[in-house]
């Protein structure tokens, strides 16, 4: 993609309004393919869920999904920060959804994944994962056995959503601080669920 | 600790940063570059974002406002609207809207022009009121499960007393009406009636 951040005329305040995306939208935008596989990573499963309402099948999901991803991607020059880059996604998703349905001979297999790897590890955030009250269980189990500090910033964060910065100034403490404490909260979840997804074959 | 594993956990730790949209330019740059040729930092990412997703669905159906994982008078310091996170899942969204919606109205209520303000003023520092909000459990991924439920929510006592919505709650009202706007695109009602209440609500005189 021989894009570029000036040619794509998206402003800087657009891409202020994504949020925590930002730095990996501006990135993508300027044709950085690890930046949108990132990005597809994260709202694949959210995709997933939405196009389930138009599509009967997870397997015809997961095809319309990456069709949507693949459109996206071609597309991101069309993109001009004017809605969230998760709602444009739905936007392409519904359509991609819609058409599959309607016109299923239209259907756009590409043998060109975003990204092979990102293919495969599509598996690491399903929706019924997600879903699963058990997997919420024990996430919330390694939470509550999080030392205060930990648990504090990194719940401040996630359900909250403080920035570090503000997180720094209702804890007291320097803002790099906040930031390891949520790092090593983070980590602890993630080690205290890997045996889950390992024993799903994920 | 010897170079490498210095070097692997301040990676992680910028990809952890990177999840909360809080990484340096340079840390985006060497996670992007690791990630290319590494399915070991996308697999770590994917999973963050598991966590958080997982974390912050939960923790709004829970009515994780004023929250036991807060100490005390942290808890007590945060504006419960501001659990209305960026990033948690529509069926979440839906019930923190209502949430929302029901603290906008008590706060109303409470509003500066109201005979209630200096009555709540002066009980400061009185145990902060709470409001019993009746609502729909909803289960993860947008599926409403049936029955309802009442969830108990604290409400700072800084609001309480004032009687007005702070700049966070400010920010994160507008932050829920840019999610009423993508919520419109998901043609799904059950999720929209919480955030067209609340436009109706702002909107009235």
């Amino acid at each position: 993609m021989a894009q570029t951040a000036s040619s794509l005329n998206v402003s800087a305040e657009a891409l202020a309004g994504q949020g925590e995306d930002q730095a990996l939208l501006a990135r993508a935008l300027a044709g950085d393919l690890q930046a949108f596989d990132l990005l597809a990573l994260k709202y694949r499963p959210r995709l997933k869920q939405l196009v389930l309402r138009t599509v009967r099948s997870e397997d015809d999901a997961d095809d319309v999904v990456q069709d949507a991803l693949l459109r996206a991607y071609r597309a991101l020059g069309s993109f001009r920060g004017d809605a969230r880059f998760y709602t444009w996604l739905c936007r392409i998703a519904i359509n991609v959804a819609k058409t599959h349905v309607t016109h299923p001979s239209r259907r756009v297999m590409s043998d060109e994944p975003v990204d092979e790897a990102s293919a495969q590890l599509t598996q690491l955030g399903p929706e019924h994962d997600l879903a699963s009250e058990q997997l919420q269980r024990v996430i919330f189990q390694a939470l509550e056995a999080l030392p205060e500090a930990l648990r504090t910033a990194l719940t401040l964060r996630e359900f909250e959503g403080h920035s570090y910065e503000e997180i720094s100034q209702l804890m007291d403490t320097p803002v790099g601080t906040v930031r390891s404490r949520i790092f090593r909260a983070r980590e602890a979840l993630d080690a205290a669920i890997a045996p889950m997804l390992e024993e799903s074959g994920l | 600790m010897n170079d490498d594993l210095k070097r692997e956990a301040r990676l992680r730790q910028a990809l952890s940063a990177l999840v909360d949209g809080e990484a340096h330019e340079l840390e985006v740059s060497q996670v992007l570059a690791k990630a290319k040729g590494h399915g070991e930092v996308k697999a770590r990412w994917a999973r963050y974002q598991l966590v958080s997703a997982a974390l912050q669905a939960r923790g709004v159906a829970q009515g994780a406002l004023g929250s036991d994982a807060l100490p005390p008078a942290q808890a007590t310091a945060l504006p419960a609207a501001a659990s209305l996170r960026r990033g948690f899942g529509w069926g979440s969204f839906a019930l923190a809207a209502s949430l929302t919606l029901a603290l906008v109205v008590v706060l109303r209520t409470l509003g500066p022009s109201s005979e209630s303000a200096p009555m709540l003023a002066a009980l400061t520092p009185a145990p902060a009121p709470t409001l019993a909000v009746p609502l729909q459990p909803v289960a993860l991924g947008g599926e409403r499960s049936s029955g309802s439920a009442a969830v108990q929510i604290s409400m700072p006592r800084a609001w309480a007393a004032s009687g007005e919505l702070g700049p966070g709650a400010a920010r994160h009202l507008q932050a829920l009406m840019r999610r009423h706007a993508e919520l419109n695109l998901l043609d799904s009602a059950g999720s929209l009636v919480p955030a067209v209440r609340l436009v109706a609500h702002s909107e009235a005189p």
